[in-house]
């Protein structure tokens, strides 16, 4: 057993970067499918070595369910260090726990989905093979995030997926739009970098380390301010990377990029490492209730914002994409308020609802041809009754219908908000809900009914097997995926005993609180009747409405003008600073000024004009001699010809 | 006697070229790269001692109440100095065949070797005299390339920006020089063991740290900069960004924080201050900077702000790290600037409103820039992420507020990048009328290949330079008077 846990973990991580070298090592000489196939078999094997290891995982008693690993192994006689400045010093190492395992599955599981649906989407597109070879970047790079066991290897996963993530917002590199996408993506995601920069400064002063068993193990040694401290630099990364507020505004921007990348890395993974962050380092935020509080609140105001918003948006992938920051707002404040298992186990759901979603509506997009306005759709439900029934499948699961995934995931948050004393954040989390299922109706409603299809061109409906086949597992995964918690039967807990101790087993996911559930259920319910009835029965009454709340309307559909505050805050001003830096103060001031008054003071201007005419040569021997003179002068005529022994 | 091969070898070469006739380009070619490229592999065998030896090698030279010998040695401090000049060289000897016209090959690859003498003469000198005079030797082949390779005026105005700029630096060295061995009698560093008056060390210090800020260079004495890395052929500017601009705050490991341990601490706050103004002006000009060249010279003002910055803070990790941001920015500055080279020698242009899209035509260049410009961004997992992490994990011990200010610059450092990079390679298509094909030629893509693997290396692992630069410092804040702990 020792040599299967020392290298199966490893395989798992390289295998999707060895499928992105060779793919970039063979280029043009392999046909297309070839780069397609060898992304997705990576990633395959990569899932199923997870699904082994992680059935020998927990097959173990809860308490030796944490397996570090060490590069290299502690018997090498040669220790290697990614950095070894004594006394700092930061290891090779992983940590294979519940948390890893977990976040391993869906990364390579709904992964390999998304690569195997990616290899009919992206048909057309003329960097197929380059495609293939960031998606794997992006894997190995997730799976670096969840498998580090230390917070160095932590950020440089972190970093990675932002790598990725920037790569592929931009992938269509001749549209300025995805171009600006990007680099708005990645200078947000740099943001979030530097707070956890920031958190690991504190941590290492305070801890001497930046392994998780170490500092874990020493939580306690800090005080209660200083957790706090590095709790809400950690929470900087984790909305930065999750899409919270205040540093939400590139996420909708970052539909740019194809929809498989939405599904994969904006949806199901990269978006939730902000949860995983928190789960993470939940000894910490144990014990600083200052910073779990700000995270509660964060989350829980991120997941209503982003609804409010979602209700006024017509591009069916920005909707998707508001959802996400909202349903992640979920995760966030359950994590923040120590329900770890509730928020990972919306993570998972979420994961294949919203995959799912992306990847129906994507193959709506496709059929017509790029077209994302959703008031240029409607009536599709029976011109695509594929993507209409998987995405009716999404939409009830996200908007927490029973028996569909979201259902068992929501209600587990909202129980334990319920259960832990937070009344408030539970009112708002139920407001939600009720938001949620009103805008995605709407979205359903809009793209697949309200009458005739609006659209300009005909839409065709290709059906390629690779593309559904995917969406059919996660349909079924989106259905089935919430009875992993059933009433007295709660496997999500004890799946994460190992990584939560006490905190993985809160009573309340196996138990059913009927005021809970039945505030939930009705929510649900009321978004989907009012969006029936106004896009549905009457649309009259609709249209009144709108231009009755035309303001309020306008500024949801601007996200609260939160772009337009940021341009005039931020952007001007360092853009403005530096162009005139460039443009005035440097040539001019800085510069200009130093070279003046070398000139006035000693003529050297008028020296130099006459020199120019001479011979390079000239230059060269002049200045030799000029320093010999200075040497001689000082060696001889200062000292006397001491120097050099002629006295 | 290695070590004087090392040091001579490129001279060597150089003269041999003089014999070689000019028309013979071939010859040449293959003549001055073998030079280069046997330097460096020969460097590589100092590599082999180990960390506990050294290379040394003394001769007497001038005897007297003001004696100096011929001392260089290779040390944990300068082995990678050695290394970063040996390699940088060789790849700019091999990338200078393009960049002159056939007649005059000959005199710029002679130069080039010269230079690289100078420099491999520097990092080697453990005797001040010594030190000194390659100190100003270093100018002449940049000045004679700068004024009479790049034929623009512009080009000459900025040899001689340079020229007097660091002449006066060297000037400055030189008086702080004489007043230092004036006490000690000794140009010899194992002899220098100054017990100087507060006040005389002061100004001492103050003239070694003029003349390192001037090379560096370190705002606000960076204005011969811009000129001088705008107007350069790549090359060169490549070996003055990447090495060159290592020898000042080289010189402040070796000698001035050695030397004069409490000015350096009575100098620090101002060092600090100018230290951060560096890093935040230079990263602002950057991305204000339309010219690509002078957006990449800002940033390695910015850069080296960060190892001053490192190098005051006066905690031993950021001062080990310094040395590792220092290789890693040799390497960084210089693919670069080689990459910026090839694509101004086919779009004939710098600025980057004329140009854009390139990706589509060159996915290598593309992908080559890509590593350059991320290594340069600081992204985990290139060599200039474990540079800045570690100073900046070392300095918020001992300096919380300033490095705050300095992470500020890491989201710049995002912003100017990403504005080179996709203004450059995404986009919509913009070339320049008559442009020819964009792609990297196999040559181009052998010679930066080495820098990148470098940079690849060393930030997946850098440790493995920690590990071979153990007693490069050994300081104990507060006092650095055992800064370099084999010279001490």
């Amino acid at each position: 057993m020792e040599g299967f846990v020392a290298t199966v973990p490893f395989t798992i991580l390289f295998l999707p970067f060895f499928g992105m070298v060779l793919i970039a090592l063979a280029g043009p000489y392999v046909p297309r499918l070839g780069a397609a196939i060898v992304g997705n078999l990576s990633v395959l094997g990569s899932f199923v070595l997870t699904a082994v290891l992680a059935s020998y995982v927990w097959s173990l008693p809860p308490d030796q369910q944490v397996l570090t690993l060490k590069y290299p192994p502690a018997w090498a006689t040669h220790p290697a260090y990614w950095a070894h400045i004594p006394p700092l010093t930061i290891s090779f190492e992983l940590r294979i726990d519940p948390l890893a395992l977990m976040w391993m599955l869906i990364i390579t599981g709904v992964g390999f989905l998304i690569h195997l649906y990616s290899i009919g989407y992206m048909q057309e597109s003329k960097w197929y093979r380059t495609f293939f070879a960031y998606m794997n970047l992006f894997v190995f790079a997730m799976l670096m995030l969840v498998m580090a066991g230390n917070f160095l290897w932590l950020l440089v996963g972190w970093a990675g997926v932002g790598l990725a993530s920037y790569l592929l917002i931009g992938f269509d590199a001749d549209r300025m739009a995805a171009v600006l996408a990007a680099r708005k993506a990645l200078i947000m995601n740099v943001i979030g970098d530097v707070g956890i920069m920031v958190a690991i400064f504190l941590m290492y002063a305070h801890f001497g380390s930046l392994s998780y068993k170490v500092v874990f193990a020493n939580v306690t040694s800090a005080g209660t301010s200083a957790l706090d401290w590095i709790g809400i630099w950690l929470l900087v990364g984790a909305v930065a990377k999750s899409a919270q507020l205040p540093l939400h505004t590139w996420l909708p921007d970052a539909m740019e990029g194809p929809t498989p990348v939405s599904a994969l890395i904006h949806a199901a993974t990269m978006v939730t490492a902000g949860v995983y962050l928190i789960a993470r380092a939940h000894p910490i935020y144990d014990h600083a209730p200052a910073a779990a509080m700000t995270v509660a609140v964060i989350g829980c105001a991120s997941a209503f914002v982003a609804a409010t918003i979602g209700m006024a948006q017509y591009d069916i992938k920005r909707v998707l994409a508001y959802s996400t920051m909202s349903q992640i707002g979920y995760m966030i404040l359950a994590v923040g308020v120590g329900a770890y298992a509730a928020g990972t186990f919306h993570f998972v759901t979420h994961a294949f609802f919203k995959a799912l979603l992306f990847m129906a509506a994507g193959i709506i997009i496709h059929n017509l041809g790029g077209e994302q306005d959703i008031r240029k759709m409607g009536g599709l439900a029976k011109r695509m009754p594929f993507a209409f029934l998987t995405f009716l499948i999404g939409t009830l699961a996200i908007s927490g219908f029973f028996p569909f995934a979201g259902f068992f995931s929501k209600d587990a948050i909202l129980d334990e908000l319920q259960l832990l004393g937070h009344p408030w954040l539970w009112a708002f989390g139920s407001i939600t809900a009720l938001l949620t299922a009103y805008y995605m109706f709407r979205l359903v409603f809009m793209t697949f009914f309200t009458g005739a299809y609006r659209g300009d061109h005909e839409p065709h409906a290709d059906r390629s097997p690779t593309m559904e086949v995917p969406v059919a597992i996660l349909a079924v995964l989106a259905t089935i995926g919430g009875w992993l918690v059933l009433p007295g039967h709660d496997e999500m807990s004890r799946l994460l005993q190992g990584a939560f101790g006490d905190r993985g087993i809160l009573p309340t996911m196996g138990e059913i609180n009927w005021f809970v559930t039945g505030v939930t259920t009705f929510s649900a319910a009321a978004g989907l009747v009012i969006a029936w009835w106004l896009y549905e029965r009457a649309p009259q009454l609709r249209r009144r409405l709108a231009t009755m709340f035309a303001p309020v309307q306008r500024v949801l559909a601007n996200a609260y003008y939160i772009d337009t505050i940021y341009h005039w805050l931020f952007e001007v001003p360092t853009l403005t600073a530096a162009s005139d830096i460039a443009k005035y103060v440097d040539p001019e001031g800085v510069g200009g000024v130093i070279a003046g008054v070398a000139r006035t003071t000693t003529g050297l201007g008028d020296a130099m004009r006459g020199w120019e005419t001479g011979y390079l040569r000239r230059y060269g021997l002049g200045m030799v001699v000029g320093m010999v003179l200075v040497l001689a002068y000082y060696i001889f005529v200062v000292h006397g010809g001491a120097a050099v022994g002629m006295r | 006697m290695l070590i004087n091969t090392v040091i001579f070898l490129p001279l060597v070469t150089a003269l041999v070229l003089l014999c070689v006739p000019r028309t013979a380009s071939g010859a040449l070619k293959a003549i001055a790269l073998a030079g280069a490229v046997a330097t460096f592999v020969l460097s590589l065998t100092f590599m082999s001692l180990g960390v506990s030896t050294v290379a040394d090698f003394t001769a007497p030279w001038i005897a007297g109440p003001w004696s100096a010998a011929y001392h260089v040695r290779v040390d944990a401090l300068r082995l990678f100095f050695v290394l970063l000049t040996t390699l940088v060289s060789a790849v700019c000897v091999w990338a200078a065949f393009s960049y002159a016209q056939a007649t005059r090959l000959r005199g710029f690859l002679f130069l080039l070797l010269t230079f690289e003498t100078t420099l491999l003469g520097l990092f080697t000198a453990a005797d001040l005299l010594l030190f000194y005079i390659y100190w100003d030797l270093m100018l002449i082949p940049v000045f004679l390339i700068l004024s009479g390779y790049a034929g623009s005026d512009d080009a000459r105005k900025a040899a001689w920006g340079y020229l007097i700029y660091n002449g006066a630096g060297g000037l400055v060295l030189l008086l702080g020089i004489i007043g230092l061995v004036n006490q000690t009698h000794t140009f010899e560093v194992s002899g220098l063991v100054p017990n100087l008056s507060g006040a005389l060390s002061w100004w001492l210090f103050g003239a070694f740290a003029f003349a390192f800020a001037v090379k560096t260079p370190a705002f606000p004495f960076h204005s011969w900069m811009p000129a001088t890395y705008t107007q350069s052929p790549p090359p060169l500017v490549a070996m003055v960004s990447g090495v060159q601009s290592k020898a000042g705050l080289f010189g402040l490991l070796a000698f001035a924080l050695p030397l004069f341990p409490d000015a350096a601490h009575v100098w620090a706050p101002l060092l600090l201050v100018m230290a951060i103004a560096s890093i935040l002006y230079g990263a602002l000009a950057a991305i204000g900077a339309r010219d690509m060249k002078l957006l990449v010279a800002y940033s390695s003002l910015s850069h080296l702000g960060l190892v001053w910055l490192a190098f005051f803070a006066f905690s031993i990790t950021s001062v080990s790290a310094g040395i590792l941001m220092l290789i890693s920015h040799g390497l960084i500055a210089a693919a670069l600037f080689l990459l910026l080279g090839f694509i101004e020698e086919r779009v004939g242009t710098r600025d980057l409103g004329a140009v854009g899209g390139l990706s589509q035509h060159a996915p290598r260049l593309a992908a080559y820039m890509l590593v350059a410009a991320m290594a340069a961004l600081g992204l985990p997992g290139l060599s200039g992420f474990a540079g800045e992490f570690l100073i900046l994990i070392g300095t918020w011990q001992t300096q919380p507020l300033y490095t705050s200010l300095a992470l500020i610059a890491v989201v710049l450092a995002c912003v100017y990048m990403l504005v080179l990079f996709q203004s450059l390679m995404h986009g919509p298509e913009r070339l320049p009328r008559g442009a020819g094909p964009i792609e990297l030629r196999p040559r181009e893509m052998w010679l930066v290949a080495p820098l990148l693997a470098a940079i690849v290396f060393l930030g997946v692992w850098p440790g493995w330079l920690n590990d071979r630069t153990p007693n490069a410092v050994t300081a104990q804040p507060p006092a650095v008077s055992t800064t370099v702990g084999r010279h001490a």
